[in-house]
């Protein structure tokens, strides 16, 4: 680079930098947590309001805070896992997060829940205004035949409490208009969430990675997933 | 969330008790009807099995719930999701009991079951033999479970087994030596066909086409930690065995001994429940858990 030789070209070069930076910073650049007030894009829904989480392996470090402030916010019971970081173990040994190829996964609050249609007492509801499928644990008789149609293993058997529990999307938090702890404490913007149909319009989104199961025959999970992307050597 | 194995030694007692209970009716109705020929005790037998071995199946279901004994009064909401096979199965469960008790009690009294009462018996006892298949073969995230043969295997083994279990026991009330030969044809045919249908479904779950995973679950079965189980208890004593001992008595003149029957009925009942442990045991879920890019 040129070194500016006078006060006229050294104040010209500080600002064209600012407004580079400016401009390199003004859209998609940094990490936006999307509300799902403004996600809510699509306008003319029969079905009604489906929300998802959006999980972008570009972003994530593996620092797990999301299932660590899940667990401290709801009170996971010894054994049991609402949200767990998952990493392809070809990467186990990668230093740097960029190298780490990571996935984390709770339940997908899918469009049509497995879990639902097997539970014997109907513990499994699905909520009209945003599809999060909440799980009434008083109603539970601990079958356990949830946890086999489950295709996402995102159900956990507690040995305490001898029921089944799963994530609630926080949807009493997200009553009162905040966002789940886990979409809230994630630190680079990886875990993400808002209405599918707008997710899914993002460009570069998928629904499936490496060997999760297909979701067009497991209950159209909402889910939405930024690959990992192949970086330069 | 990477737990054990959900379901375990109960359950498969469970499935078998219900299959069991179930084939014991169909052969007491089969004995009622004539189907077997003229062996002595043997409605009663079928009886006296079918019923107990459901309500004991029921029972240990009940204990395998995780509330089943801490909060028992949720038991009843098991009737609230009908879209549920579980609950169309406490449904069946629950009536074939009753039914079956009322019979055993009418057989008990000498008095003549009602003929409609006889054959809604025989329905539900199908549609409990059948319930502990669906209960499994509609599970997607399952993929060897994720079948509908195996609804139709439980069905024919829970009428072998169910045979066999009520010609012991009709061996044991009454201790004589009976013309076993129209038993041992439809036992034959039977065995026959739960083969056949065992075989379809572990060469679809082999060849890959219900995917990899259920290869992987058969390999286990065939080739894998299951294998000894699966080819001396199962395959060699449960099933060749038995098919042997009834198809030499269906084909040949000269009878094998009785007591070489009643060892092939042994065997019979002991396959049909290393079947069901079988099935539970190579489950392997369609999502590992882990993620491989």
């Amino acid at each position: 680079m040129e070194i500016p030789t006078s006060r006229r070209k050294a104040l010209k070069a500080c600002f064209l930098t600012g407004i580079g930076l400016a401009l390199a910073t003004v859209e998609g650049s940094l990490p936006q947590k999307i509300h799902p007030r403004h996600a809510n894009a699509s306008q003319n829904r029969e079905e009604g309001l489906q929300l998802s989480f959006l999980f972008d392996q570009n972003r994530c470090t593996g620092c797990k805070l999301c299932a660590r402030s899940c667990k401290q916010a709801n009170n996971w019971e010894k054994g049991v896992e609402w949200r767990k970081v998952i990493q392809d173990p070809s990467t186990k040994g990668a230093k740097m997060p960029r190298d780490k190829t990571l996935l984390s996964i709770s339940c997908n609050h899918c469009a049509k829940p497995a879990c639902a249609s097997v539970c014997p007492v109907k513990a499994y509801s699905k909520r009209k205004e945003d599809g999060i499928v909440v799980q009434d644990q008083g109603k539970c008789v601990g079958c356990k035949y949830c946890l086999y149609a489950c295709p996402y293993q995102a159900l956990s058997y507690g040995e305490e409490t001898k029921t089944v529990s799963k994530c609630h999307f926080c949807y009493e938090r997200q009553d009162q208009g905040e966002i789940p702890i886990c979409v809230d404490k994630c630190p680079t913007g990886a875990l993400q969430m808002g209405e599918l149909d707008f997710l899914k319009r993002r460009v570069g989104t998928i629904q499936q990675v490496g060997n999760l199961p297909n979701p067009s025959i497991v209950g159209k999970p909402s889910i939405i997933i930024v690959p990992k992307r192949a970086l330069p050597k | 969330m990477e737990q054990s194995a959900p379901w375990g030694m109960l359950v498969v007692v469970y499935l078998f008790l219900g299959g069991l209970g179930a084939g014991a009716y169909l052969t007491a109705y089969g004995a009622e009807k004539g189907y077997f020929g003229t062996i002595p005790g043997l409605a009663k037998a079928g009886y006296l099995i079918s019923a107990p071995a459901v309500a004991i199946g029921c029972v240990l279901l009940v204990f395998d719930l995780g509330q089943g004994l801490l909060k028992p009064w949720l038991i009843p909401g098991m009737l609230m999701n009908l879209s549920s096979v579980m609950t169309w199965g406490f449904v069946i469960l629950s009536l074939f009991v009753v039914v079956a008790t009322l019979h055993l009690y009418l057989h008990w009294k000498n008095i003549e079951a009602p003929k409609y009462l006889l054959s809604l018996g025989a329905f539900l006892a199908i549609a409990t033999a059948v319930y502990t298949g669906f209960l499994l073969s509609v599970i997607k995230a399952v993929p060897l479970w994720n079948n509908h043969l195996i609804p139709l295997i439980f069905l024919a083994s829970a009428m072998s087994t169910g045979l066999s279990a009520s010609m012991l026991l009709a061996h044991y009330l009454k201790k004589v030596k009976v013309e076993t030969t129209k038993v041992d044809k439809a036992h034959f045919y039977i065995i026959a066909a739960e083969s056949i249908l065992l075989f379809v479904f572990l060469a679809m779950a082999i060849s890959g086409f219900k995917g990899l995973v259920a290869q992987q679950s058969a390999q286990n079965i065939i080739i894998g930690s299951l294998a000894p189980f699966f080819w001396i208890i199962f395959f060699l004593i449960g099933l060749i065995a038995p098919l042997a001992i009834f198809a030499h008595n269906t084909f040949r003149e000269n009878k094998l001994s009785h007591n070489l029957v009643l060892s092939g009925d042994i065997a019979v009942v002991l396959g049909g429940f290393s079947l069901r442990y079988l099935i539970i045991a190579a489950a392997i879920p369609a999502w590992s858990g882990t993620l491989l890019m």
